[in-house]
């Protein structure tokens, strides 16, 4: 286990290295996120669990009627991705 | 139907783009500017994100926004199970408490200057949101998040497009980011709390 452990963390130092090499000369890294807890946690499920109550409540919407669906679609349609 | 559909291509960023545009500039940021004439491109090489343009269809040489994406989740601490499950079957009625929630970070978000003020970045923002939203999707996206510039206009324009602080308070988000060593720096920073460069946002794709 512990030897599990010992590789586990090399790797992780492995690639924080990496990613801090990438980091030098180049513009201010985007922030990593925190894994939310206590309060901030809570606080952040409830709003969650609100959406979904009020989603599940609505009145079930086709999503390609929504105005904003037909300017992606015409966005992607246009666009050169690939 | 809006100038981003009416008037522009949109286009993954590439070296042959970057190489036949002006060079993009929003104005007021030189390290956004940066980030897209060169390390965007590295980025994109190492998969850590994805850059995006749109280009003027009546001259391609004209970028007018360019945003870049990657994958990321909320994780939220998983408490003590029978606490949690507790607490969470109270709130919710659900018996599992899921512990991380899938989003697309908007990790960088530039309107070019001569075209500021015009509504393109909420024209934007809601392309990106219907884009992960919609059916096509490949994976499951419930979020859109953002670290802002923690300047006022920049705070105001992301709430007006429904995104929210995932932190309420700055000290809060501050402390998260880099926790101090001790009781004593702990009240200190509490005491004389700095302002932070960017303040993370976020928008739940099903409120829209």
């Amino acid at each position: 286990m512990s030897k599990k452990q010992y590789l586990c963390t090399c790797e992780v130092s492995r690639a924080k290295l990496n990613i801090r090499n990438l980091s030098l000369n180049m513009a201010i890294a985007i922030k990593a996120i925190p894994t939310l807890h206590g309060e901030d946690a809570i606080r952040f499920r409830e709003e969650i669990e609100k959406v979904d109550k009020e989603y599940d409540l609505r009145p079930k919407h086709n999503l390609t009627q929504d105005p904003r669906y037909a300017m992606m679609k015409k966005i992607l349609s246009k666009a050169r991705l690939f | 139907m809006g100038f981003i559909a009416d008037k522009c291509i949109f286009e993954v960023l590439t070296q042959d783009i970057l190489s036949e545009c002006y060079p993009f500039t929003c104005g007021d940021d030189a390290d956004m500017d940066e980030f897209f004439q060169k390390d965007a491109l590295i980025y994109a090489h190492r998969r850590i994100g994805k850059s995006y343009c749109f280009r003027l269809e009546e001259d391609y040489r004209n970028v007018v926004a360019c945003f870049t994406l990657s994958n990321d989740s909320i994780r939220i601490w998983d408490l003590g199970s029978s606490k949690k499950n507790a607490m969470w079957k109270e709130l919710t009625n659900r018996e599992k408490m899921l512990s991380r929630f899938p989003g697309v970070l908007i990790g960088r978000f530039a309107v070019a200057e001569q075209f500021a003020g015009k509504g393109i970045g909420s024209e934007i923002l809601d392309f990106i949101k219907l884009w992960f939203l919609s059916e096509e999707n490949k994976t499951g996206c419930r979020l859109a998040i953002v670290d802002a510039k923690n300047k006022p206009n920049v705070l105001k324009f992301y709430e007006k497009n429904g995104f929210r602080f995932l932190f309420n308070r700055e000290i809060d988000e501050d402390i998260y980011i880099k926790p101090p060593k001790n009781e004593e720096e702990r009240k200190e920073r509490f005491l004389h709390p700095r302002t932070l460069t960017t303040r993370l946002m976020y928008c739940d794709l099903l409120n829209n």
